[in-house]
C-alpha cells in the first residue's frame, strides 16, 4: 500500500546549557491515505513533539536532528521554510489545543478562512468566500452565511474548535495533523467535535494523525493507534489490538489505570513512578524501573519494535528467538 | 494530648446520626454589571449572573457526594461557597449542625471550622507556593491555626503527613518545581490534611493529571478516606472517575442539579435526559469505531438562560411545558430529578 506519510526514525533534540537533551529518539511509523492515526502516551512522552516535527513546527532551539518525514515519497524534514509554508496548509493541515489562540482575534472568521484558501488555491475572492461559507456549513455552524463576518470571540468553545477544523481543512489537505483537538472542550461538546472530524475527513478523504492521551477518544476515532513512551514509540498497531490485547506492559497498564464505565473496582491499577525526565531516561528499555515484567536485559538492551501478535511492541517480552533459546536452555 | 483539635479527630467509623454537611437552597449571584458611567450612559441594565441557584444537598460522614457538570454550571462555585471563599446569596450551609456561614463571618468559630473544612485545588502547579519549601508548604496550615508550634514537632508532623500520601520525609526540603505533577497534587492533599479535617473540598482534583498518575492520586484519596473516615465533595466533569470515587452523584446544569441519586442509580438508570446525555457523552474503549449520535447544541450563556427548564433547547424530550415552567426537584422512586418528562412518565 501506498503511504502518504512515512516518519522513519525521527530524533528531536533540544541543546540546552547543561547538555543535548533527545525528546524524540527513533520514532518511525506512518499513515496512509485516507486513514486515522492515533498518538497517545502521557504528557512528556513527545507526542505533540511529533506533530510539530512534522508540520514543521518545532520551536527553537528544537531541531530534527536525525531520521527523515516523507510526505508522499518526497522529504519535508529538511525543506527551507518557504517551501514548507507551501506544504503548511495546502498538504498538511493543523488543529490545534486551544481553539482561541490559532484564531486571529483581530480579523474576522472569514477573513482567515478566505485568506487560506485564496494563498493554497487558485480561485477568485467571490469563490474563496463560497467555499468559506460552504466549509462552516460543513463542519456544523448555523447561519454561515452570517456568521462568517463574526470574530472569533462571538463564537463559543466548541462553535470555534468548528471553524479551526474548517480552517485546517480549508485548502482540502491530505493529512490533517490534530493537537489534543478536544481536550480543551466540555464533554457533550468533545463528542460533536471529534465525530465532526471524522466524518469531514473521511468524506474528503484526508489522513488524520490525531494527538490525544484521551484513550477513549483513539478508541472511538482511529484506524491504528501508536502509544508513546519517554520519545519513542512503545507500541502500534490496530486499534482494537492494541486496546483489547496490548503487547507492551506500559500500554496495558496504562489500559487498566483508566477508570472503567462498565466495570467497578475498589481500586484503580496504578504504574508506580512517573514518566522520567529527558535528562534522566534510563539505560535499556526506558519502562523497565517501572515494569513488573522487567527482565535482565531490558536494563541495558534498549528494544526495537518488533511483532507481538497483531501489533508491533518495543519490549523484549515478544523476541521470538530469544524466548526459543531461553526454552532450549531450560530443556 | 493537650490540644484541643487533637482530641477532636474525627470518628474513624462513620455514624448513622444526622448527615455532616447539609446544603440547603444554596444561591450565588455575581453582578457583573458594566460600570456605572456606562450603565448611566448607555442606559444598560444591571445585570446579574445566577452561577448557583438554588442547590441542596446532604452528605452523610464518611461518605463522598460527587457533583458533575460542564464549564460554567456553578459546580466550583458550590465548592468555594462551602470552604467560606464566597457567602451565599441565599440559603445555608449547616456544617455538623451548625450554620457555617454564620461562623465564617465570626472569629473563633470560624477559625474552628476552616480546620475541619479543607480544600483540595485543580491546578497542583499553581496552588503551591513556588518559592516554598514542602515542610512550609505542609506546615503553613497547622502554624496557621496554632495547633503546633515547635520546630521539632512540626517536623515531624509534616513527615508523618507526606507518607500518608505516598511521599517521603526527606521530600520535605525540596521546592514544588522538583515534583512532577501527580506529587504536586500529594502535597497538596498532604497540606489539607494538616489540620485533620472532617470534610475534603476536591475541586477537580485530578483532571491535569495523566491517567496513570491519575489513578495514584485517586486510590490514596480512597485510603485515606477509609483510614481516618474523611468526608469528601468530589467536583468532577469526569465521569468515569467519578463512578470510581463516589457513593453519591448531583448532576449540574446552569446553575442547578438536575439529578440527584446514589451512584448506581444514576449509572445504570439515569433519569434527567441530560445525565443521560452526559453519560452517552463519554467515549468507551469497549466499542471501537462505534458511530455515535452526539446530542446538539452547547450550554446556554448562563446570563441569559432558556425559560422553563434551561435544558429544554438541548433536550429531546422538551415540550411546551418544559420551555415555560421551571421543573422542581421531585423524589422519584428514590432520585431526585428535576424534569417535567420524568415527573409526567413520558420517559
Amino acid at each position: 500500500m501506498d503511504k502518504l506519510l512515512e516518519v522513519k526514525d525521527l530524533v528531536v533534540e533540544f541543546p540546552t546549557r547543561r547538555g543535548v537533551l533527545r525528546a524524540l529518539d527513533g520514532v518511525s511509523f506512518d499513515i496512509a491515505p485516507g486513514e486515522i492515526l492515533g498518538v497517545v502516551g502521557e504528557s512528556g512522552a513527545g507526542k505533540s513533539l511529533t506533530g510539530a516535527a512534522i508540520i514543521g513546527l518545532l520551536e527553537p532551539p528544537g531541531r530534527i536532528a536525525g531520521g527523515e518525514i516523507r510526505l508522499q515519497g518526497q522529504r519535508i524534514d529538511n525543506l527551507p521554510p518557504a517551501p514548507m509554508r507551501r506544504i503548511r496548509g495546502r498538504r498538511i493541515g493543523a488543529i490545534f489545543q486551544d481553539p482561541l489562540t490559532s484564531l486571529n482575534p483581530l480579523y474576522s472568521i472569514g477573513r482567515q478562512l478566505t485568506e487560506t484558501i485564496l494563498t493554497h488555491l487558485d480561485v477568485t475572492p467571490a469563490e474563496a468566500r463560497e467555499r468559506a461559507i460552504q466549509l462552516l456549513r460543513d463542519t456544523g455552524i448555523p447561519a454561515a452565511e452570517e456568521r462568517i463576518d463574526h470574530y472569533p470571540h462571538q463564537f463559543s468553545g466548541g462553535m470555534r474548535q468548528r471553524v479551526v477544523i474548517a480552517l485546517a481543512l480549508a485548502a482540502e489537505p491530505q493529512l490533517v495533523v490534530a493537537d489534543e483537538p478536544t481536550t480543551a472542550l466540555d464533554v457533550s461538546i468533545q463528542a460533536q467535535i471529534i465525530t465532526l472530524l471524522k466524518r469531514i475527513c473521511r468524506q474528503r478523504g484526508a489522513a488524520v494523525m490525531l494527538v490525544t492521551h484521551d484513550m477513549g477518544v483513539i478508541a472511538e476515532t482511529c484506524d491504528r493507534v501508536a502509544v508513546m513512551y519517554a520519545g519513542r514509540v512503545a507500541e502500534i498497531g490496530p486499534v482494537h489490538e492494541v486496546i483489547h490485547r496490548p503487547a507492551h506492559p506500559y500500554t496495558a497498564g496504562l489500559m487498566s489505570c483508566i477508570p472503567d464505565m462498565e466495570v467497578e473496582r475498589e481500586r484503580l491499577h496504578q504504574i508506580d513512578g512517573a514518566m522520567p525526565r529527558l535528562t534522566e531516561i534510563p539505560r535499556g528499555c526506558a519502562f523497565h524501573p517501572r515494569c513488573d515484567k522487567a527482565m535482565l536485559r531490558c536494563h541495558d538492551q534498549r528494544p526495537e519494535l518488533m511483532p507481538a501478535g497483531a501489533t508491533r511492541a518495543a519490549c523484549w517480552l515478544h523476541d521470538v528467538a530469544a524466548t526459543a533459546a531461553a526454552q532450549e536452555m531450560s530443556r | 494530648m493537650s490540644n484541643p483539635v487533637m482530641e477532636m479527630a474525627p470518628a474513624v467509623t462513620p455514624t448513622a446520626s444526622a448527615p455532616l454537611v447539609v446544603a440547603q437552597d444554596l444561591a450565588r449571584t455575581f453582578d457583573v454589571s458594566a460600570p456605572w458611567l456606562n450603565r448611566v450612559l448607555e442606559r444598560k441594565p444591571r445585570q446579574l449572573l445566577h452561577a448557583v441557584d438554588g442547590v441542596s444537598f446532604e452528605i452523610a460522614r464518611g461518605q463522598t457526594l460527587a457533583l458533575v457538570g460542564e464549564s460554567g454550571c456553578g459546580k466550583s462555585t458550590v465548592a468555594r461557597l462551602l470552604v467560606g471563599l464566597y457567602a451565599p446569596t441565599r440559603g445555608r450551609f449547616v456544617f455538623d449542625g451548625q450554620d457555617a456561614h454564620a461562623a465564617y463571618r465570626s472569629g473563633a468559630p470560624g477559625r474552628l471550622l476552616r480546620r475541619r473544612i479543607q480544600m483540595i485545588f485543580q491546578d497542583p502547579y499553581a496552588s503551591l507556593n513556588p518559592r516554598w519549601r514542602v515542610e512550609d508548604i505542609v506546615a503553613e496550615p497547622l502554624r496557621e491555626h496554632g495547633l503546633l508550634s515547635d520546630p521539632k514537632a512540626l517536623r515531624e508532623r509534616v513527615g508523618e503527613l507526606l507518607r500518608s500520601v505516598g511521599l517521603s520525609p526527606h521530600d520535605m526540603v525540596k521546592y514544588p518545581h522538583q515534583f512532577s505533577g501527580g506529587q504536586r497534587q500529594r502535597i497538596s492533599i498532604a497540606r489539607a490534611l494538616a489540620t485533620r479535617p472532617d470534610f475534603l473540598v476536591c475541586d477537580e482534583p485530578t483532571s491535569a493529571l495523566d491517567v496513570s498518575v491519575q489513578a495514584q492520586v485517586l486510590n490514596i484519596m480512597k485510603d485515606l478516606q477509609r483510614q481516618q473516615g474523611l468526608t469528601y465533595l468530589f467536583i468532577s466533569h469526569n465521569l468515569a472517575v467519578v463512578r470510581h470515587v463516589s457513593d453519591q452523584v448531583g448532576v449540574m446544569y446552569l446553575g442547578r442539579l438536575v439529578e440527584l441519586a446514589d451512584k448506581r442509580t444514576l449509572f445504570t438508570q439515569p433519569r434527567h435526559p441530560y445525565t443521560r446525555m452526559l453519560l452517552d457523552a463519554i467515549p468507551k474503549l469497549h466499542d471501537t469505531g462505534r458511530a455515535r449520535t452526539p446530542v446538539q447544541g452547547e450550554v446556554p450563556n448562563p446570563l441569559n438562560p432558556p425559560s422553563g427548564c434551561a435544558f429544554h433547547p438541548r433536550c429531546p424530550h422538551a415540550n411546551a411545558r418544559c420551555s415555560a415552567e421551571r421543573p422542581a426537584m421531585q423524589t422519584l422512586g428514590g432520585v431526585r430529578v428535576a424534569c417535567h418528562a420524568v415527573e409526567e412518565g413520558r420517559i
